[in-house]
């Protein structure tokens, strides 16, 4: 019986190890609770009103802007009740969410805390 | 070991079998001649994204699914209304099928928007009503749902409400329920539709 807890053990270890380990943990959180309700776990969103961010251009040609949207905010195009809410996040979480996001839904690239604050200078 | 063993194959299998009938939900009362009366949605009128009245009468020999949500919603509402679409469209072919979802800000949400709202989720109309009207009377709905709905201009968008849904039979007794905000949950709640459509089977 020892062995067999000793196997279950690990493989409960194994898989915490592997679940803790996914890329950009600060993001991850930032993005679970601010942005999940209406972008859903997966990034699918529910299209168009909720738009998915799966290669979203705000994760590709448009990324210099999203620190800007998602600092302000958004009323939907489609109907204006739904309102995407401000955020007030500093450089280092919006940093972290940005990462998260790109590594998941977008181009993979790594965005430095440097770019994100000279973007977020840029806010109107 | 072997009893180790026995036990899993029991819980799998305990977990996998299901019911055979759906239970009644909510109050229920034993009348003097000792029938049972269970809980039932009483008579509404509400009004739909067409700008068309839709009462009790238009669930006749019908099974629905219920919810509660506003547009202007920030927390739950985007989530559970993705899940309804999972609903919907499970039940594609089922005739015998709705859903309605019952706003309760009807204030923001005329039936012109919820008009422009089930329009953009791209879903068969004719089945799923969006239902407007007298916010107290609303809000009284909810409650006979179990669905707990207030206002309350500290909670995000000024309403605190569950993400549930509800499953309700042609009698109007409520039968099954999910949590909207949770896929799992919703997948035994679509199972639960096959069980209570095989009370129709003749
Ligand atoms: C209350 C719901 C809601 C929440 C919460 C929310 N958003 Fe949005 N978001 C929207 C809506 C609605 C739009 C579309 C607005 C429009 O029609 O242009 C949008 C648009 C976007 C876009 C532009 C997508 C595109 O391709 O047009 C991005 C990027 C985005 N949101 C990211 C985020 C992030 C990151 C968060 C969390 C910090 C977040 N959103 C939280 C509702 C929300």
């Amino acid at each position: 019986m020892i062995k067999y807890l000793n196997i279950i053990t690990l493989y409960i270890l194994i898989i915490y190890i592997s679940c803790a380990s996914e890329s950009f943990p600060g993001g991850k959180r930032v993005y679970t609770s601010n942005c999940e309700s209406c972008h859903m776990e997966d990034g699918s969103g529910l299209p168009p009103m909720y738009p998915s961010l799966h290669n979203s251009t705000y994760l590709n040609s448009n990324l210099k802007e999203l620190p800007c949207i998602i600092l302000n905010g958004k009323q939907s195009q489609l109907i204006k009740n739904i309102i995407m809410p401000a955020h007030d996040f500093n450089d280092v979480e919006l940093t972290n969410l940005i990462n998260y996001m790109n590594v998941k839904w977008g181009t993979n690239q790594n965005i430095l805390l440097k770019d994100v604050q000279k973007n977020m200078k840029n806010c109107k | 070991m072997k009893n180790f063993y026995l036990l899993l194959l029991a819980i799998t299998f305990s977990c996998s079998t299901q019911p055979k009938e759906l239970p009644f939900i909510g109050f229920q009362e034993t009348l003097d001649d000792g029938t049972i009366k269970y809980h039932t949605i009483p008579p509404f009128s509400f009004v739909n994204q067409d700008s068309l009245k839709i009462d009790n009468d238009s669930f006749k020999n019908k099974i629905y699914a219920a919810d509660f949500f506003f547009t202007s919603c920030p927390s739950i509402c985007p989530k559970v209304m993705k899940q309804m679409v999972r609903i919907a469209d499970s039940q594609e072919n089922n005739e015998k099928f709705k859903l309605v979802s019952h706003t309760i800000d009807p204030k923001r949400d005329t039936h012109e928007v919820l008009k422009i709202y089930a329009d953009n989720l791209g879903i068969d109309q004719s089945k799923w009503y969006f239902l407007t009207g007298q916010k107290d009377e609303l809000l009284d709905m909810a409650d006979e749902y179990y669905v707990a709905a207030y206002e309350d201009p500290t909670a995000p968008g000024g309403f605190d409400h569950s993400g549930k849904i509800l499953l309700i039979d042609t009698k109007g007794h409520i039968r099954a329920f999910c949590d909207g905000t949770d896929p799992d949950d919703v997948t035994q709640f679509i199972k639960d539709i096959d069980v209570l459509m095989a009370e129709y089977d003749d």
